[in-house]
């Protein structure tokens, strides 16, 4: 293997992987809050620093990344069908007013406790969905350079062409961060909950031993798959509803 | 006996929530999956698994509905 070749093996291999973690850290960060966000981020990082540190080259025998993509997967899938099952609700005008106006007290109220504990102000949810994320593609960034690298006797230079990937990936994140924001909040949290379950869905289906026709590209093919299904899913409830005799309440229905 | 029983209530609304269905839905789905990777019918896995998926949100969907309307 050339060197030049190592480079950008590495780059391109390792550049995938970040494109996967920042889908996550965005969807993540836009909708559950970017405090928690990018304090799982930095947890993941450090989490994957003292591996690397304390296993070496051997981290890529060591850990056991089936187990870890079943397990990541499946806690991807059950919190993205949480997320996806309110969004269609909403959409279809089955999740009442009242209940946004509940939530919406609750929030309020969770901030004002948020004032008087710095520890409160962790949303979990949003912690551990990005922490997994980051993780689990942070692993595998490391696995392509531990594989790389020994292959071709370099290491360094096998990180260094993760690195630029890692950093020109970081560059577009922080340049894509706020055009996102500004997407109405309905559309992200339905958007955030089939990222989520694609992405769980082709996980864990790696680590139970799927075979994906095309292998990263299914990401888009289930992306598309579960959109379309999850969209069906509202209209047929909106249609359902159209017969009911209960008074129809303005959803926000067209937002999601 | 107390901080046991709050431990363990933190994390089942944590992970499961209102809706234990779309738990027990996943792992069920990703049972069958890895069955069948291992099975000669391993060709059929990655198209059941997506379905298998989408199956659990529809049940919890029409759950939700079924009970606005009891």
């Amino acid at each position: 293997m050339s060197l030049t070749f190592l480079v950008l093996s590495t780059f391109l291999a390792s550049s995938v992987e970040s494109v996967e973690a920042l889908t996550i850290i965005l969807a993540t960060g836009i909708t559950r809050g970017w405090y928690s966000t990018l304090l799982a981020v930095g947890a993941a990082l450090l989490s994957l620093a003292v591996l690397v540190i304390v296993l070496g080259p051997a981290i890529a025998t060591l850990i056991p990344l089936s187990a870890l993509r079943v397990l990541i997967g499946v806690l991807l899938l059950i919190f993205g069908l949480q997320w996806l099952r309110k969004a269609v609700l909403r959409a279809s005008g089955l999740k009442s007013e009242r209940d946004e106006a509940a939530i919406y007290l609750k929030e309020v109220d969770a901030l004002q406790q948020v004032k008087r504990n710095r520890v409160s102000q962790i949303d979990w949810t949003g912690f551990v969905v990005a922490f997994k994320g980051v993780f689990l593609e942070g692993l595998e960034v490391v696995f392509i350079v531990v594989t790389f690298g020994s292959s071709a006797n370099n290491i360094p230079l096998a990180a260094l062409g993760a690195g630029l990937a890692v950093l020109l990936v970081t560059i577009v994140g922080l340049l894509l961060h706020r055009p996102l924001s500004r997407v109405p909040e309905n559309v992200l949290k339905f958007s955030v909950a089939l990222l989520l379950i694609a992405f769980g869905t082709f996980w864990s289906g790696e680590g139970i031993g799927v075979v994906w026709p095309g292998e990263d590209w299914v990401l888009v093919g289930l992306l598309i798959g579960y959109a379309a299904f999850s969209w069906a899913l509202v209209l047929f409830l909106r249609s359902q509803r159209a017969y009911a005799p209960a008074p129809a309440t303005t959803m926000s229905g067209g937002q999601s | 006996m107390k901080i046991v029983r709050g431990f363990l209530t933190f994390w089942y609304d944590f992970f499961i929530g209102d809706a234990w269905e779309l738990a027990a839905g996943v792992v069920i789905t990703v049972l069958i999956v890895a069955l069948l990777a291992r099975s000669p019918l391993v060709t059929l896995a990655w198209l059941v698994f997506p379905i298998g998926i989408l199956a659990c949100l529809v049940v919890s969907v029409l759950m939700v509905t079924r009970k606005k309307k009891a």
